[in-house]
């Protein structure tokens, strides 16, 4: 077993960039993706067609600006009627002394949600006008302001026994996401050194060496583990230490499901292993299922996004949806080892029956 | 170049297996996606329903009899305090807040009970419910007292919850927007005091300029976002195959024939080309047959698709050009791998072929609109929505400079005769 873990790994420091490489990567992706905030201002473009056009503008820029949802910007008729005919902008606004008219490219969603907020804005501004009557608006928005300051109503969100309830964290999903998926192809082509060695020949001269056949496979696929480990380790090391991320209190707990998870996929490659017969092939087909994975198990969408039974029993069927689970109860509910033991025992059968099979299917193929 | 064209053709015909899955499985995947997406767009998550408990702990004749009773301690006339207690009951705090849950268009999404508070918690630890509002004790007297008497007191609701999900931010944003419009009404009424003239109403109205426009459904966009990213594959598959023939001395032996190592890449390049052409093509079709994905779409729909399908099979075919080289001149094949992988998966995740890019900031959208497949995504779905009111000029423009780009690149990066 050790040494074919020594030969494969004098193999890596002679040429560390595919890791390097990967590794990188999926800091780089989790920058890209997951470090932007999210929340977006949509910008919709605002003009009036009146004869004191600006006033009006100026008026209702600064009423419908109050939001963080949208961006109103002033410009012209012809302007804003292009940007909407051409798509880069969902919606405009035609603004009147008191009333406003919505050009929209099409009936979406979105240009009713815009449709919503403008109207609740003129709804309101109208019932203050009415309200002041002969006296100042502006005076009676600020008594009003002033009054809502301190609201009659309002809702406060808490658990069941009354505490806080974590804001779910797209960030962090991400990032776990993104760390695991890298992984499993750094995984996937370590694992491949198995068919590698097989067409090389290799694999045939070791045979005729004292090593046993076990622990030429342990030898493989325990370095296979090692550095798929090894880079989770240290993109979640960069991430918790260096870079700041709250990755929650019990980082040993993050390691225990990443070591778990990466034995599972080590497995997952070796069943893949089973069905090929070149590493070219394995390069093939490998890297066109895996992206898909994330998607299947929502890893790129907020939680209760994916609903369709028969799409989740797939996501099951793969680590990565238990493993992602396990992580985000570790760090957002600091959920304790019992909350846990059915994602890594789920990870661990998903591990031993791929392995079985795997190990079969390459054992019993006839070349 | 044409036996090279052949002989490449051949090499995939000897491995129809792998092919075969190449071409199938991004089928299979939009088959899945469809299933689990059908009719839904990216702004809801189709069906709502909503759960909730309704928890009344409240007792709004206790809160009214309390109310009364520091209105007598006050020394107010009598006629003022009637007044007053006649506003309270039509008022009716707790009333306007179970009036929310039973009006008759909210009903068909939102489902509420009253229940016991022991209960409900019951039934949200078995994600029987999503949320309990609970309207907590004294909550009449409290709002009574604020609103009439200007006494702040806390009158919270509570929306008691187990973890956030899409079920309860809507009921959350619903209740928070129905509260909002009565506090503006409360702070009306303590401003003016009631002398209110009438409100001149916004009339709104909405002009559509495009009322054929159609909101694009997931499963339209899964698969040209799939079928895009599978097309990126073939690059690497194309590539891949190249490895072989590298390692059994294949490429060697055909530059001692003396035949142009250019012609063995533009083999490659035009089988490229015609494999995506194929595997895209057959996706579209394919999906369409199967799901009826694009169904009632005239023939000018399937030759822009076939215009879109075209020219982004060239950028693959330029892209295939890259890697074929850079796998000629990379000693370690796994790196190249790697490599193509990492090339692949940025690209992909940049043109937004696993999640739209429309939620991400301006600056990455921007930077989508510069790769092959984010130009091939956004193009199908502004064709898709608009019909060919749109300008193909510019992206199948930036699709051929990506072309040539690439090609450019593949050839200057080709190892030339005893380089490789």
């Amino acid at each position: 077993m050790l040494p074919v873990f020594k030969s494969q790994l004098k193999k890596d420091i002679r040429s560390p960039w595919t890791i390097l490489l990967l590794t990188l990567g999926s800091i780089l992706l989790t920058f890209v993706f997951a470090n932007t905030n999210i929340q977006t201002q949509t910008t919709v473009p605002i003009f009036s067609s009146e004869k004191n056009g600006s006033e009006v503008e100026e008026k209702w820029a600064s009423l419908l600006n109050n939001n963080q949802n949208y961006k109103f910007v002033i410009s012209d008729e012809e302007e804003a009627r292009t940007d909407v005919e051409e798509g880069d902008s969902g919606a405009a606004i035609q603004l009147s002394e008191r009333d406003y008219k919505i050009i929209a490219a099409s009936n979406t969603r979105a240009v009713q949600f815009i449709e919503d907020y403008v109207h609740t804005v003129f709804t309101q501004e109208a019932q203050l006008k009415a309200a002041s009557g002969s006296y100042d608006v502006d005076a009676t928005r600020n008594e009003v302001n002033a009054y809502l300051e301190e609201p009659p109503l309002h809702i406060q969100v808490e658990s069941i026994d009354g505490g806080d309830v974590p804001e779910y964290n797209m960030l962090m999903q991400l990032l776990f996401g993104f760390t695991l998926f890298m992984a499993m192809f750094t995984i996937g082509f370590k694992v491949n050194a198995v068919t590698a060695d097989k067409v090389s020949g290799v694999w045939d001269r070791m045979i005729l060496s004292p090593l046993s056949k076990t622990g030429m496979y342990t030898g493989h696929l325990f370095y296979s583990f090692f550095i798929g480990f090894m880079q989770i380790v240290v993109v979640l090391v960069i991430f918790n230490y260096l870079l700041g991320y709250d990755l929650g209190y019990h980082f040993g707990m993050i390691l225990t499901v990443a070591a778990v998870f990466t034995l599972s996929m080590v497995s997952m490659a070796m069943l893949f292993t089973g069905f090929i017969k070149t590493p070219e092939q394995f390069n093939m087909i490998y890297p066109s299922i895996i992206p898909i994975v994330p998607v299947i198990s929502g890893v790129y969408m907020p939680p209760g996004v994916l609903s369709n039974p028969v799409l989740l029993f797939i996501a099951d069927l793969f680590p990565l949806t238990h493993a992602m689970g396990a992580l985000m109860d570790i760090s957002l509910y600091d959920a304790g080892w019992n909350e846990i033991t059915l994602p890594l025992v789920l990870m661990l059968l998903i591990g031993v029956v791929c392995m079985g099979v795997g190990v079969n299917l390459v054992e019993r193929r006839k070349d | 170049m044409i036996s090279f064209f052949k002989k490449d053709l051949l090499v995939f015909w000897r491995d129809r297996k792998e092919v075969l899955i190449s071409l199938l499985v991004p089928i299979l995947i939009i088959i899945v996606l469809n299933f689990a997406f059908s009719g839904k767009t990216f702004e809801d998550a189709g069906d709502i329903d909503i759960h909730a408990g309704l928890v009344l702990e409240d007792n709004e004749a206790a809160g009214l009899r309390q109310f009364e009773e520091t209105l007598l301690e006050m020394d107010l006339p009598e006629m003022e305090i009637e007044a007053m207690m006649e506003q309270a009951e039509a008022l009716s705090p707790s009333g306007l807040m179970v009036s929310l849950f039973n009006d008759p268009d909210l009903n068909d999404w939102i489902h509420a009970q009253e229940i016991s508070e022991l209960e409900a918690i019951e039934l949200v630890e078995n994600s029987e419910l999503d949320a309990i509002v609970k309207i907590p004790e004294g909550f009449t007297y409290d709002l009574l007292g604020h609103v009439m008497l200007d006494q702040p007191a806390n009158t919270a609701i509570h929306v008691q919850i187990e973890e956030h999900s899409i079920e309860t931010n809507i009921l959350t944003d619903m209740i928070n927007h129905y509260m909002e419009t009565l506090n503006f009404q409360f702070a009306l009424g303590a401003v003016t005091e009631g002398e209110a003239g009438d409100a001149v109403l916004p009339q709104g109205g909405r002009e559509v300029i495009n009322e054929s426009a159609v909101e694009i459904d997931l499963a339209q966009y899964f698969t040209v976002a799939m079928s895009s990213l599978f097309a990126l594959f073939i690059a690497a598959t194309v590539a891949a195959k190249t490895a072989t023939e590298k390692r059994e001395r294949v490429f060697n032996r055909i530059l001692l024939t003396n035949s142009h190592p250019f012609s063995y890449l533009m083999g490659k390049i035009i089988s490229t080309f015609c494999l995506t052409w194929i595997q895209l093509m057959l996706v579209f079709f394919a999906t369409n047959l199967l799901l009826g994905i694009f169904t009632g779409k005239s023939a000018e729909f399937w030759l822009g698709i076939i215009v879109i399908v075209t020219f982004f099979s060239l950028s693959v075919a330029g892209l295939s050009a890259i890697f074929t080289s850079l796998m000629l001149r990379m000693k370690n094949v796994n790196t190249a791998h790697g490599l193509f992988m990492m090339v692949i998966m940025v690209i992909a995740a940049l043109g937004g072929n696993f999640f739209p890019v429309e939620q991400f900031p301006a600056w990455v959208q921007a930077l989508s609109e510069w790769t092959p497949t984010g130009i091939t995504v956004s193009l199908f779905t502004e064709f898709l929505q608009y019909g060919n009111a749109i300008s193909f000029a510019g992206p199948l423009l930036k699709q051929s400079g990506f072309f040539i780009g690439f090609l450019l690149i593949g050839i200057l990066m080709f190892p030339g005769r005893g380089r490789a």
